[in-house]
């Protein structure tokens, strides 16, 4: 295929277009707005598709294009700077194009059923299609600095969004809380962009791989720490705050009080996945900074907190939030046990059912006009392709054999598995055990939202009767099940059970697993080869790196922590136990946790207000979300910040201002009154005046000399001879 | 067309002239003067860009001629990378802001007359080049800054004014001091008062004896200069004057100090302090880097505790302007590049957020975000005025820094540029950002989200005048924040060279 800018930049460039003319027409023809939405999205979506299958057909793992342009330019003589910007595709980027593309025109089309007669529906468009054109831009970005622009405007649209019905206060409140909380992750993501400038130079990928390679980082050290260390932990500082990571992950539940289909496009399926895909194209630097085990224990801290929480909800809304934070824990604890084939694999599959859904509760709460789940119930029978779509992605996410989310999630658990039993390392063992707990946790919140939606009796008649029977709309249900065709496991790994225990003999079927290939060890050397070539440079030579690493089984069969340096034969042999005793552990646990959710929501043989009751003290915790809240909102920030600042303003106005500023005009005052004082009393009264006084003595004494007495003249002059004549020592 | 320096400089003095000669019964006149002076002076700026060479480092459009030869005080005035954005940002928002002063009623002869006075003051300090004529403008420029505060500012316009007057003063006093030091250290006596002579600083290397003890010259003098420059940057601990004029100052005047005059302190540091003494700019640059530490996150903690929206724009003037002083001590090609785009960026963000402020003034007769008995002052505007809210979001993320607008890549330079020279001083100012985020969002919520009260309610929207002086604003926050280059561009070469004179000082 021949990538020039004409067939790279309308992936960008159709959604922004469509953001542009929108807010040409949203005043004067709102009508057309959601369709000029949907026609950029739809479009850009032709455009990822052929990308991906020039991909899919070259089957090569070292396949990429990169493309660059500058941006900056203030160098002067010797001084150089220069910005450049590009676009680098490989087969991640591509599958990523793929997903974005894909889900996104689908929850357009399901938002413009959605948002139908809604206040400010057009302007919810407008934002839709800025965040989209700038997640398609930071995917197919080939640098961190492009990468945290794009990032920053999601954000804002993110902000945007979760405001949407402005005239609560809590959607005031939660968007304001979203977008300081990932700010505070973005300001260490800047830094880490600073600290990799200084050594590389630029923050393009493959020069910073090409850098990692060189060893550029090694030796170097900033406040005592490695400086791979320190960027890479800032690096994914911005994955804490993008992703609802602990112990950021307080924005994301709030979050929902946007409109669903934001929720699903944003906050489910792109920007918090974006997270994660930033921590991804890192991973080489995480690799050396040794950052794995800091970033398996969030994830698994956050897998395991987040499903605990997401058990009590009663807001549809809040357990697929909660979930969703849950399964974004899975990803980074992924990365965590250097399992990034499996990672990206799970961003990929959660972000279809995730997607999916959200849309099929948006669904729910818009036909049936409530979002708390107790006054639901027996909804099947109201919306039935709602209740099948949903079911599948439950199935999905709670992973269930053969369909896409045991796949994934199973082969991250698999290495988590491998880190702790085999590879000797027992600090990994936290994280995978608590990933296990939360792998037992989520069939059950996901059934228990199941059950508690669609089965059983309804438990609000008048809501009941009045919901209208669902049927098939192309831009309500359509959508949700187009979505929830891909939550079956074929489409991204052959075997259909990650472990490869089944196997489908077609060869390409396993693509997810051969193109997907982490970015580390002796891998990072093919970077240094790379060419990036200008847009205006038409250049239709494919850039296939020089030696071409086709598909080899035996080398590629699911790596946990590629560049561990297991490819010896005990470890491969480890790594193959650890898998299938994963899976076999995993599937167990499904099927007690499903077992046990069955007993409490349609069997009744438990009742779940026992436990409630039982495990107070906990339940207390989970109730308040592990007093996070609390504790960033009344003592940071209320008790902390705004304190400080108070006291700050009252010294800088009350203090410092009053006595150091205006105390000079007082000093002043008393020197003027001094100088006054000294004017008046010493200079004229007693110098000036005084003189005149002393001249008024004086003319007195010498007035009394002067009598006009011839005698007294005489007197003094003989007196005065005789005085003289003395001191002349007659 | 070398002369169109003076034509520009000239220009508003003439308008000034020509408004003193309309009867002051005759309010449009005066206001189409004004407004027609401003225009052609503007279009005069953007005729000094278009003729303006990027790739030459030197001054352009040179005047020279002797005013006062037996001192060899000369006219002389040119303009070059730095000192252009400068002046296009000048020309731009004294046209936005006779627009915006259209409905000032109170004796109005005299203020527009005091405004283009200002305008012509300072084309003067971004042309001169002779530090004579530099002072002169530089102090006369009070006059009109202090009566526009007194007479058209609120209700404590008095106090503003004199400490506005009298802190600024004492600066350009003290900097007084330095340029009569210059100009007996020169030694060839014609370029004694002329300020590209000075650069590089041949003529400070000696000693000087004050009060009985002997000082080292080039130090001395460079705190002296400091001292002028920072009181009006302001830099942190010399900025008390700023939120006391910001808050007192009508709309226009308001958006003239942040937009412009701010920037002459900046101006000075580029074109007098650093190249006139590169050895102590050099050797005290961490010290500068800490002050401009210490205003942004000053500025931006004082901005978060303010309830007066005004006040909290005028604090986060001195956080922002911090960064152009981070970005200069960096003495590096990013950092400095940076700073002059701070510079021009922060005057085109914060002129908008000065002006929307004033637009909802005219309406309200307040600036309260919460009154000072705790009750609410503005909120829900979102709802009931749209296009404002809109405008208002698009200044507002700029100034924050949002990528896709004008203010991030300012502020990345400026980072990048920092970075590798004060590490730890750059990790606490991007924290600075975090800060400055949040005191801007929080104004935000508490004035647009939510149900609007009776009060906001009877506020009408924004017209189509106040539409027109927004709109090139806000053309110029998203068309710099995507494309800089036009900016960088007019600067780099000046820039690049102001850098390669420092950088043989390291």
């Amino acid at each position: 295929m021949n990538y020039t800018i004409a067939t790279i930049a309308p992936i960008f460039l159709l959604p922004f277009f469509a953001f542009v003319i929108n807010c040409v027409f949203i005043k004067k023809i709102p009508k057309i707005v959601p369709w000029i939405s949907i026609a950029g999205i739809v479009g850009a979506f032709f455009y990822a598709s052929a990308i991906f299958m020039d991909f899919f057909s070259v089957y090569n793992t070292d396949y990429y294009i990169h493309k660059v342009f500058n941006w900056i330019d203030i160098s002067h003589g010797e001084n150089i700077f220069k910005i450049d910007l590009g676009v680098y595709i490989d087969n991640m980027t591509a599958v990523m194009l793929l997903m974005v593309t894909g889900v996104a025109s689908l929850i357009h089309i399901f938002s413009s059923w959605y948002m139908k007669g809604d206040v400010r529906w057009e302007r919810f468009f407008l934002y839709l299609s800025l965040f989209t054109s700038a997640m398609l831009g930071l995917v197919l970005s080939d640098n961190l600095l492009s990468v945290f622009m794009f990032w920053e405007v999601m954000g804002f649209c993110s902000y945007s969004l979760i405001g949407f019905y402005f005239e609560k206060e809590e959607a005031g409140n939660a968007s304001l809380k979203a977008f300081m909380t990932t700010r505070v992750g973005d300001v260490f993501f800047l830094l880490g962009i600073l600290a990799i400038w200084s050594v590389v130079g630029s923050v393009d990928f493959p020069s910073i791989y090409a850098a990692i390679a060189d060893g550029a980082f090694t030796g170097k050290t900033v406040f005592g720490m490695s400086l791979a260390t320190f960027s890479a932990f800032c690096i994914f500082c911005g994955t804490i705050g993008k992703s609802a990571q602990f112990p950021l992950q307080v924005w994301l539940p709030d979050a929902m009080m946007g409109p669903t289909p934001c929720s699903a496009l944003i906050h489910a399926a792109t920007m918090v996945a974006a997270g994660v895909y930033l921590s991804l194209r890192a991973y080489p630097l995480i690799f050396v900074g040794e950052l794995n085990l800091f970033i398996a224990y969030i994830g698994g801290i956050t897998a395991f907190g987040a499903a605990t929480i997401a058990i009590i909800q009663k807001d549809l809304k809040a357990v697929l939030a909660y979930s969703t934070i849950s399964q974004l824990g899975y990803m980074v604890l992924g990365i965590g046990v250097g399992s990034y084939n499996a990672a990206f694999m799970h961003l990929i599959t959660h972000a279809i059912f995730k997607a999916c859904l959200f849309l099929a509760a948006g669904s729910v709460i818009h036909s049936y006009h409530a979002k708390y789940m107790t006054e639901m119930g027996g909804l099947r029978k109201k919306l039935p392709y709602t209740w099948i779509a949903m079911w599948c992605c439950t199935l999905a996410i709670a992973g269930v054999p053969f369909f896409s989310g045991f796949v994934s999630k199973d082969r991250i658990l698999g290495d988590a598995l491998y880190m702790m039993v085999y590879s000797g390392i027992g600090a990994y063992s936290i994280p995978a055990i608590l990933g296990f707990i939360g792998a037992f946790l989520t069939p059950f919140y996901m059934f228990r939202m199941m059950f508690l939606t669609f089965h059983g009796k309804n438990r609000n008649k008048e809501k009941y009767d009045h919901c209208h029977k669902e049927h098939l709309k192309w831009n309500q249900n359509v959508p949700l099940l187009i979505l929830s065709v891909f939550t079956l496991g074929v489409f991204f790994c052959g075997s259909m059970t990650g472990q490869g225990i089944i196997k489908v003999a077609h060869q390409k079927l396993e693509w997810f697993k051969v193109l997907v290939e982490a970015p580390v060890g002796d891998g990072l050397n093919k970077f240094k080869s790379y060419t990036k070539q200008g847009f205006s440079n038409v250049d239709t030579r494919e850039n296939t790196a020089m030696e071409s690493s086709l598909y080899d089984s035996h080398y590629h069969t699911g790596f946990a922590g590629e560049g561990f340096d297991h490819k010896n034969e005990q470890a491969h042999h480890d790594l193959h136990h650890a898998h299938v005793e994963g899976a076999v552990a995993s599937v167990v646990i499904v099927i007690f946790s499903i077992l046990l959710a069955f007993a409490m929501y349609i069997f009744g043989w438990m009742n779940p207000n026992f436990f409630y009751n039982k495990l107070g003290f906990w339940v207390k915790a989970i109730k308040n979300k592990y007093f996070f809240d609390w504790f960033y909102v009344d003592i940071v920030i209320k008790k902390g910040l705004l304190r400080l600042n108070r006291f700050l303003s009252w010294f800088d106005s009350g203090i410092y201002d009053r006595y150091a500023i205006d105390g000079w005009a007082t000093i002043n005052r008393y020197i003027f009154k001094a100088s006054h004082w000294f004017d008046r009393v010493v200079v004229d009264s007693i110098a000036v005046d005084g003189t005149a006084v002393g001249t008024q003595i004086f003319s007195l004494v010498t007035k009394s000399i002067q009598s006009g007495y011839i005698q007294k003249y005489i007197i003094a002059l003989v007196g005065a001879i005789v005085v003289i004549s003395m001191f002349l020592g007659f | 067309m070398s002369g169109l320096l003076n034509y520009i400089l000239w220009m508003p003095a003439i308008g000034m002239l020509a408004i003193l000669f309309i009867p002051s019964s005759n309010k449009t006149a005066i206001r189409y003067t004004a407004l027609i002076t401003t225009a052609i002076t503007f279009v005069l700026t953007l005729m000094l860009w278009a003729g303006f060479d990027n790739s030459i480092a030197d001054m352009q459009y040179v005047v020279n001629v002797p005013w006062i030869p037996d001192f060899h005080i000369n006219y002389s005035l040119g303009v070059d990378g730095i000192s252009l954005p400068m002046t296009i940002l000048t020309g731009l928002l004294f046209f936005l802001c006779i627009l915006s002063s259209w409905t000032v009623e109170k004796s109005l002869k005299g203020y527009f007359a005091l405004l283009l006075m200002l305008e012509a003051t300072v084309f003067g300090v971004f042309f001169s080049l002779d530090f004579f004529l530099f002072y002169v403008f530089w102090e006369v420029m009070l006059l009109p800054m202090f009566f526009l505060i007194g007479i058209w500012g609120g209700e404590n316009r008095e106090y503003a004014a004199v400490k506005f007057f009298l802190y600024t003063f004492f600066g350009s006093i003290i900097m007084l001091i330095g340029i009569i030091a210059l100009y007996y250290s020169a030694g060839n006596e014609a370029d004694a008062f002329n300020i590209l002579a000075h650069h590089g600083g041949q003529y400070i290397d000696k000693t000087v004896s004050i009060f009985g003890m002997d000082w080292e010259f080039n130090k001395i003098f460079f705190w002296a200069m400091f001292l002028g420059f920072a009181i009006k940057v302001p830099v942190f601990p010399f900025h008390t004057w700023l939120p006391h004029a910001h808050v007192q100052a009508p709309t226009a005047v308001s958006v003239i100090l942040a937009g412009v005059l701010l920037k002459m302190g900046t101006y000075g540091f580029l074109r007098i302090a650093f190249p006139i003494f590169p050895q102590a700019a050099v050797g005290y640059a961490e010290i500068i880097a800490v002050l401009g530490l210490i205003s942004v996150l000053y500025g931006a903690f004082c901005a978060m505790a303010q309830n007066d929206v005004k006040k909290l724009v005028a604090y986060s003037s001195v956080s922002h302007m911090g960064f152009v002083m981070l970005g200069m001590a960096a003495m590096t090609t990013q950092g400095m590049n940076g700073a002059v785009l701070q510079m021009f960026n922060h005057g085109t963000s914060t002129a908008m957020m000065f002006l929307m402020i004033g637009v909802i003034y005219e309406r309200s007769h307040h600036r309260w975000i919460v009154r000072p008995d705790g009750t609410k002052g503005y909120g829900g505007i979102a709802k009931h005025m749209p296009t404002y809210t809109v405008i208002f979001i698009i200044g507002m993320f700029a100034s924050l820094g949002l990528p896709g607008l004008s203010g991030f890549i300012s502020e990345a330079l400026i980072f990048l540029g920092i970075y590798e020279r004060f590490t730890t001083i750059t990790v606490i100012a991007v924290m600075g950002l975090l800060v400055g985020a949040a005191y801007l969002l929080w104004m935000y919520k508490r004035m647009f989200f939510g149900e609007p009260s009776e009060e906001v309610r009877s506020y009408s929207d924004m017209n189509y005048r106040e539409i027109a002086y927004m709109l090139p604003l806000c053309a110029a926050v998203i068309v710099f924040g995507v494309y800089p280059t036009p900016i960088l561009n007019i600067m780099r070469a000046s820039v690049g060279k102001l850098v390669t004179l420092l950088a043989g000082f390291q």
